[in-house]
């Protein structure tokens, strides 16, 4: 097992002992276990996952939506540092998608470069979001 | 003496209408004051865990390098001065305004200029009228519902400040919430972003960890955001300790309004009890005449 703190500035949203966590970084997905070679690293815009059991399904997971941060590991100790971090029953997916068409609409009409770099950003939240808010179906069907 | 008695009644009047408002603004600030307090702690573990992190990156070899973290000869200096917008609170500005200028005076001696940008309109008039110190921005006070969002503007502005060397070194000047009655202005540096080993705070060192993708980028990502909850660490300590100086301000206003009326009344009772008094001396002086 390995312990996982998620903390943003909005207080501390995981702190407990898992079994396995999946974290995304600008070079691709890693995933953490226990006896984890002491690791830091930057956390890219996407999806954490943790598996508390061994044997607990994929249905059972808890993910996170994330957008950039710090991740650190040390002595069986995981830290995860984020602005933000919204769990999957946080996430409401009729206001999610309403966002992305908000979002998509000011990317069409954006007319400089700054708005349009502003218009993507929103684009990647809420696509991250959606992501998200998805595998909370699938788990519950 | 009517006109003496109604004098008074007016006074009185007013002096409890500006309890009334002394005393809302209490109850305010002291709901105000709780709320920036939690806010704080919410933020408590990531302030920790990133301001070991530093700790631990400042004794990397790699660091050293980094535009953020060298140290350079101090030709300027930065001030970043966190205020009120509004007044009604105690000494609270004063106070941070005082630790200040101790130090510009200090600078001025060895020659270094001082760069200021406030956070709140109280810190820039005051600024405005010194002499010798530049001011460089005024960002508005944040208030009770600002995130750390509302943070980047005032941090891409100083990064860029510290990049393009126009300030070789910055500190934080703010209020530190340390009880409901003591709050205590204070000076932090912030950048270059080198934190020193502290005797009872032994860091553990880094023998063989690895960076992904590198250190460079992993510094990138990470010096920003040790700034920014630095910063925000202040900001929320700032907010709590202007709300509980804005609230004990109004308690003593309020209780200052209660003596106020005390005294009055007393005096309205007085100048009452003799006017009823003449009256009847006139009458029974009046009566006298008659039945003479």
């Amino acid at each position: 097992m390995i312990h996982f703190q998620l903390l943003t500035l909005s207080g501390n949203k995981f702190d407990d002992d898992v079994y396995e966590v999946v974290l995304p970084t600008p070079d691709g997905q890693i995933g953490v276990l226990q006896d984890h070679m002491p690791l830091i690293t930057v956390s890219a815009t996407g999806v954490i996952s943790l598996r508390r059991q061994p044997h607990d399904p994929d249905s059972k997971m808890d993910h996170f939506a994330t957008y950039g941060g710090v991740i650190e590991v040390s002595d069986n100790n995981l830290k995860v540092l984020v602005d933000e971090a919204e769990h999957s029953d946080e996430i409401n997916e009729a206001e999610a998608k309403k966002a992305m068409e908000l979002a998509q609409k000011m990317k069409a009409e954006a007319k400089d470069q700054t708005s349009l770099e502003h218009a993507q950003g929103l684009i990647d939240r809420s696509s991250i979001r959606l992501r998200v808010a998805g595998l909370k179906h699938r788990t519950h069907r | 003496m009517p006109s003496t008695t109604t004098a008074l009644k007016h006074r009185i009047g007013s002096v409890r209408n500006t309890r009334q408002i002394t005393k809302a603004m209490e109850l305010v600030s002291a709901s105000k004051m709780r709320r920036a307090q939690e806010k704080a702690k919410l933020s408590r573990d990531y302030q920790i865990a990133a301001y070991d992190l530093l700790a631990r990156l400042s004794s990397l070899k790699e660091t050293q390098i980094h535009p953020l973290f060298t140290r350079r000869q101090v030709r300027s200096r930065l001030y970043v001065i966190i205020t009120s917008n509004s007044g009604l609170a105690g000494a609270y500005n004063y106070n941070v305004l005082k630790a200040f200028t101790a130090n510009i005076s200090s600078d001025r001696t060895k020659g270094i200029v001082s760069r200021v940008i406030t956070v709140g309109s109280k810190g820039a008039q005051f600024v405005r009228r010194l002499e010798g110190v530049e001011l460089m921005a005024v960002y508005p006070a944040f208030g009770d519902d600002s995130s750390s969002n509302d943070l980047w503007p005032l941090l891409d502005t100083l990064i860029e400040l510290y990049r393009s060397k126009s300030i070789d070194e910055a500190s934080l000047v703010y209020t530190i919430f340390v009880s409901n009655l003591k709050q205590q202005a204070t000076v932090l540096d912030i950048l270059p972003a080198q934190v020193q080993e502290e005797e009872d705070h032994p860091v553990y060192k880094y023998s063989f960890t690895n960076f992904e993708p590198s250190v460079d980028v992993v510094l990138e990502s990470v010096a920003a955001r040790l700034l920014e909850i630095q910063i925000w660490q202040a900001v929320l300590e700032s907010l709590a300790s202007e709300h509980s100086m804005r609230m004990v301000a109004m308690k003593n206003a309020t209780d200052n309004a209660n003596d106020l009326i005390d005294d009055l009344q007393l005096a309205f009772n007085t100048a009452r009890q003799s006017a009823i008094t003449q009256e009847l001396a006139e009458i029974t002086g009046g009566a006298e005449a008659i039945g003479q």
